[in-house]
């Protein structure tokens, strides 16, 4: 079957077969309808089939018979005319035509005397008189005329009716059996394997299926099939052949349209081939760069754009008076609005997000379109970027104290060496008096070193917020006391009297006290190191709307010539010679501390007078 | 004589360390890791050990849990860290006391004479009904005497009751307000204040490094309260 399918000769024998086959079947369709209608297949006899056969004819005749007599009267007319037209000899036909009473009063032969088959009785009225013609064939066919035609046609196809029936069917069967093998067989070739498309199946489909739907009508519209069909008359002949090239030609049809089409489906991507994807095809060019066009516009004109378009619409509404088209239009407009504003809504919050400092919530774009979208993307982009630098910003703070750790605690172990041995070294008894002055600096500076280590360590880890914070409620005032307490002895040492004026009751505020403590040691370590002596240092708590204050108070020993901001910054001491003990970190320390337990820490020069105040949120 | 063991990988520490505990009266062995720490514990009789944690080979942590499988010497680890995590996990793995470095050489004398005498006088005789005993603190109501490892510390009046009130409930938390009250028996006006420089003073006497006290611990914000040591 393949190869066959395969030979082109074999294909076309086969279509040339189709279509006669499909010509034989509609010929013969044709005139098995004729032989149904005339009661061949319904059980009439041959007599009774040749009479309704004849039946028209014989209608057609007694039409003309009785017009004729209407107009016997006329003048130029003679109603013997008829019966010389209707003669014996040349009309099978024969009439009578009679009144009411029943008297004939035209005849074209002996009326009751000569035997009639297929008789007809047409009855018909004028100059206020009925009448009636009664008309029928001879039994005895005595001339040659259409009815001893009909005759003999219908009798030939009466008796080939089974034939013609059968012969519908075979060639119907065959015609269509060939129509479907040569649509498995269409696209193959002799010289190729798969399924190759040809010149025909190339031609755009729409416009192959329109032009064969066009040639499909002409027989149609222009040829004798729109008259109906004849019967066994003269025409008749002609008609069956015309029917059966008729057919034949929209087999040939049928097998142009199926046979490419299966081949346009088997190739696939029918429909690129085709007129109406060529035009789209070509049109979307221009309306994709319209499209950008109008992407690319500045927001102002795309908005002037579509309020315009607002317009004009509005207008067609108003003037078309359509109730509908109007609501459409408005609908549409208030939905645009309702869009821009749930998304600003949503731009909106995301922005605020991101004041807020969560960087990581992201504006979903994916549902969002053109100003919209990229304004959401931007606004993703602006937090992936923050968070990135402050991820970074973690990341290099917390190496950087790390280091720092790790540094000090490397120094730690010589330190220890170098304060044992100048420790033993004390103990000896050396000589000259002078080596002990310089063991005596070598003390001093190795005790500052170490105070240096520790603060450097403890300054990287209060900045960067490295150290474990528990708040609870405590009485600030209680820590003062504590405080105060503590540095007594080491005040009246350097002849400074502290003075404590604290708030009356408990002041509670919510804080890490012994991270508050190391504030308020800072403060005081400060204090009696940089204090004029013979001055008083003050304490003081208070509170002030809403806030806990507590105040430090002290008279420097050295002129302040710096501001409060220098002074905070790290390794920066009150006395620019350095020659007193101290890192120069506590008040950094103190400010790092108090800010990781959500307090503030702020200190104050007036003239030579030192004020430090540290405050925190009243505990409710 | 007390054998003190001082393991730390610096040989100039442990050298320094020697000189100062021979000058002080003790026998002196040296080891520079955890493994010969280990072994002259084994090999000699050790009342006392020094132990650095950060230390080459076996580190002072694995070491301690190594002796304590053993047995009960005092442990007092040297250690460069000071962060309060580090001082639990060190006596929680079963060290007795902990110096942080760069360290004092009188601190450390002071130390080791504490936790020798504590390990050595462990277990003796009964006691009178009104001695307060916390750890190496000692409080005697009936004598109104204070020793700190068997040294007498002399306190004033005031000093001894707050004392007194303090080592009544161990582990609890008194305000500076409620010490007034009931040691100076009167309301206090403005005067708690008096309360903080008297603790500051009892610790200065009891303790061996007042900023870092053993027994008497200022709970900042809220009172003072005595740790409750065996």
């Amino acid at each position: 079957m393949k190869n066959a399918a395969r030979k082109t000769w074999v294909r076309v024998l086969c279509a040339v077969l189709a279509v006669l086959f499909a010509g034989g079947m509609a010929a013969c369709g044709c005139l098995t309808a004729n032989l149904a209608n005339y009661g061949a297949y319904s059980g009439a006899d041959e007599t009774q089939f040749e009479g309704s056969v004849m039946l028209d004819q014989l209608r057609q005749d007694a039409d003309s018979v009785a017009a004729a007599y209407m107009y016997r009267g006329a003048s130029g007319y003679d109603t013997s005319e008829l019966t010389t037209r209707y003669s014996s000899s040349v009309s099978n036909f024969c009439f009578a035509v009679t009144n009411s009473a029943g008297n004939v009063m035209l005849s074209n032969y002996s009326y009751g005397t000569v035997r009639l088959r297929t008789t007809y009785t047409l009855g018909f009225n004028t100059n206020g008189a009925d009448y009636e013609v009664r008309c029928g064939v001879r039994e005895t066919l005595t001339a040659n005329d259409g009815y001893s035609r009909l005759s003999a046609r219908s009798d030939g196809a009466f008796a080939a009716r089974g034939w013609i029936l059968s012969g519908f069917c075979v060639f119907g069967v065959l015609s269509l059996a060939l129509l479907v093998w040569l649509c498995w067989a269409a696209g193959r070739r002799e010289d190729a394997d798969g399924v190759k498309a040809r010149w025909i199946d190339r031609i755009p489909c729409d416009l192959y299926t329109a032009a064969l739907i066009l040639l499909f009508s002409v027989p149609m519209a222009a040829g004798p099939l729109a008259n109906g069909s004849p019967d066994f008359t003269d025409a008749g002949r002609v008609y069956y052949v015309l029917v059966g090239a008729v057919g034949a030609y929209w087999m040939a049809l049928c097998l142009l349209f199926f046979m490419s089409w299966t081949v346009r489906i088997k190739l696939g991507g029918w429909w690129k081939n085709s007129v109406v994807y060529y035009v789209l095809r070509w049109l979307k060019k221009p309306a994709c760069s319209l499209g950008r066009l109008i992407k690319s516009l500045p927001l102002i004109w795309k908005t002037a754009l579509i309020v315009l378009a607002v317009l004009i619409l509005q207008l067609i509404a108003y003037s078309s008076r359509n109730g509908l088209v109007w609501f459409l239009v408005n609908a549409a407009a208030a939905l645009a609005v309702l869009y821009a504003a749930l998304y600003g809504r949503k731009l909106r919050a995301a922005a605020s997000a991101m004041a807020g400092g969560r960087f990581e919530e992201k504006v979903d774009t994916s549902k969002m379109r053109g100003e919209f979208r990229a304004h959401g993307e931007d606004l993703n982009r602006i937090g992936d970027g923050i968070a990135l630098a402050v991820e970074e910003r973690m990341k290099s703070e917390h190496m950087k104290t790390e280091l720092i750790t790790n540094v000090s605690h490397d120094i730690k172990t010589p330190l220890t060496s170098i304060i044992n041995y100048v420790d033993l070294l004390k103990s000896e008894d050396v000589q000259p008096e002078k080596a002990r002055e310089y063991i005596d600096v070598l003390d001093r500076q190795s005790q500052r070193l170490r105070k240096l280590t520790e603060d450097v360590i403890e300054a990287s880890k209060a900045s960067t917020g490295n150290i474990p914070v528990e708040l609870d409620r405590e009485d600030m005032n209680v820590l003062l006391q504590q405080a105060a307490g503590e540095y007594e002895d080491k005040l009246r040492e350097k002849g400074l009297e502290p003075v404590l004026d604290l708030c009356p009751g408990a002041l509670e505020i919510m804080a890490d006290g012994r991270l508050l403590w190391r504030v308020f040691d800072n403060i005081m370590s400060n204090a009696v190191k940089y204090a004029m002596p013979g001055t008083r240092v003050y304490i003081t708590s208070r509170l002030a709307g809403g806030r806990a204050e507590a105040v430090f108070r002290n008279i420097s020993a050295a002129p302040l010539n710096i501001s409060a901001e220098e002074l905070m910054e790290r390794f920066t001491r009150g006395d620019s010679s350095r020659s007193t003990q101290g890192s120069g970190l506590g008040l950094s320390i103190a400010e790092s501390l108090a800010k990781l337990q959500k307090g503030s820490f702020s200190i104050d020069i007036d003239g030579d007078l030192f004020k430090a105040i540290v405050s925190f949120d009243a505990a409710k | 004589m007390y054998n003190v063991l001082v393991c730390d990988d610096e040989k100039d520490i442990v050298s320094a360390l020697r000189i100062y505990l021979s000058g002080a009266g003790y026998g002196v062995f040296e080891a520079y890791n955890g493994a010969d720490a280990l072994r002259v514990i084994a090999g000699e009789s050790i009342q006392l050990v020094l132990l650095d944690i950060m230390m080459p080979q076996m580190d002072g942590i694995t070491a301690m849990a190594k002796i304590r499988e053993r047995s009960n010497v005092p442990v007092i680890l040297l250690t460069a860290k000071s962060e309060d995590t580090d001082k639990v996990l060190g006596l929680n793995v079963g060290a007795d006391d902990y110096i942080t470095k760069p360290f004092n050489p009188a601190e450390v004398l002071a130390r080791v004479k504490s936790q020798l005498r504590r390990y050595m006088q462990l277990g003796s005789g009964a006691e009178p009904q009104s001695v307060l005993r916390i750890g190496g603190l000692e409080l005697d109501d009936g004598a109104k005497t204070v020793k700190v490892d068997g040294d007498e510390v002399w306190l004033t009046p005031r000093e001894f009751d707050i004392l007194r009130l303090l080592m009544q409930s161990p582990g609890t938390v008194v305000p500076p307000r409620e010490i007034y009250r009931r040691v100076w028996q009167e309301e206090p006006i403005g005067a708690e204040n008096a309360v903080a420089v008297h603790v500051r003073h009892i610790r200065e006497k009891i303790e061996i490094n007042p900023a870092e006290p053993r027994y008497l611990k200022v709970v900042w914000g809220k009172g003072y309260k005595m740790e409750a040591i065996k």
